[in-house]
């Protein structure tokens, strides 16, 4: 069996399309009469193509359609704007709830002990440094209180975009 | 409606008459949602979509370019509200065996016709939702592929190869379908 090459097939939907000119469809035409498996394709497009020009594609919405959208002009849309800003503010309600327990925590001096150095020099084998490195000391509280200002600046850019934002998108919409 | 006399439309909606906007939403309502559910294949997702792609359209009418169609503008917001739809839809997943189809009893050939509607869904079902709707605004016979390549973000050149490949692939589906079809009987 041949095998029907892009051109060809490219060809018979300019040939379907009306779009070939006069000499590329009588060479078209000829290879046709020759070639059973090109004509065949020539045939399952043509029913493909019957059946999209016979077949009503558009299709109705429900007979309320244009009153649901003249009763909702008013509201912004959309649906995903309106889960986005709500996610937003149970977001930034979480965070700033762990920020809160967080901070108890740290004024109340649970941290203050939480103490640990890193060593490199254990770490690395000896043949791959030269000096002996200084340890690395790490409290709990400092940590505690790097994590609490990361998630302080989360918040605030979770505030712009949930809250303050869509804010401001709905008055400038109100105002016009 | 004309262009000049949809353009007048949109100046009185501008100009503070809103209850004219039902006109708009009158004509292009079927084509909208048509894109919507050839994207969605979900007919309550695909209404809902449409018709907030309307009430978005109504809100930014303003920047509204004139020396576009107001249609082909329309569509673009209707594709792409679809689209963002489907990307958040938990609805990942319809067996195409539960597509509706309406039924339209118009005396005879009715049966062969809502069996080739039926395999025609079918088929256009398996197809990506860019491609359907390629095809289907293609096969709408009202926009020409500038057009559509406006309304779907791609080049026209790319709109054309999509529709060649959709058209083949359409064929394959057909095919199959209808082979394992006749096998079923």
């Amino acid at each position: 069996m041949k095998k029907i090459s892009q051109a060809q097939e490219e060809m018979l939907f300019d040939y379907l399309d009306g779009t070939l000119h006069a000499a590329d469809k009588q060479r078209l035409e000829t290879e046709l009469s020759q070639n059973r498996e090109l004509k065949a394709r020539l045939d399952e497009l043509q029913n493909v193509e019957l059946w999209l020009s016979k077949i009503p594609l558009e299709e109705m919405p429900s007979r309320n359609f244009t009153l649901h959208v003249m009763g909702k002009l008013d509201q912004y849309p959309s649906r995903s704007s309106t889960l986005i800003s709500r996610n937003g503010i149970f977001l930034l309600v979480g965070i700033l709830v762990a920020v809160g327990l967080a901070t108890l925590l740290v004024s109340s001096g649970v941290f203050d002990g939480v103490q640990t150095t890193i060593n490199l020099n254990q770490e690395l084998p000896q043949k791959y440094i030269q000096k002996s490195l200084p340890p690395i000391a790490l409290s709990g509280k400092l940590i505690v209180n790097i994590v609490i200002l990361l998630n302080l600046g989360l918040a605030w850019l979770v505030l712009d975009r949930a809250v303050l934002k869509p804010l401001f998108q709905r008055r400038m919409h109100a105002g016009h | 409606m004309t262009i000049p006399a949809e353009h007048t439309i949109i100046d009185r909606i501008l100009a503070g008459e809103p209850s004219v906007y039902a006109e708009l939403v009158n004509k292009h309502k079927s084509y909208a949602f048509t894109i919507a559910n050839k994207i969605l294949q979900n007919r309550a997702e695909a209404e809902e979509a449409a018709q907030d792609a309307f009430i978005k359209a109504y809100h930014h009418l303003s920047s509204f370019n004139r020396e576009a169609k107001f249609s082909t503008w329309l569509y673009r917001i209707v594709f792409n509200t679809a689209i963002s739809y489907k990307r958040k839809s938990r609805h990942t997943f319809q067996s195409i065996e539960n597509t509706v189809l309406e039924y339209s009893p118009d005396g005879e050939g009715t049966l062969e016709r809502t069996d080739k509607r039926k395999y025609l869904a079918l088929a256009m079902a398996r197809l990506n939702e860019a491609d359907r709707t390629a095809l289907t605004l293609f096969y709408l016979d009202e926009f020409s592929l500038e057009e559509i390549a406006e309304i779907t973000g791609m080049q026209a050149n790319t709109v054309k190869v999509r529709i060649h490949r959709a058209r083949l692939r359409l064929a394959d589906e057909l095919k199959l379908i209808l082979k394992q079809e006749a096998l079923t009987l």
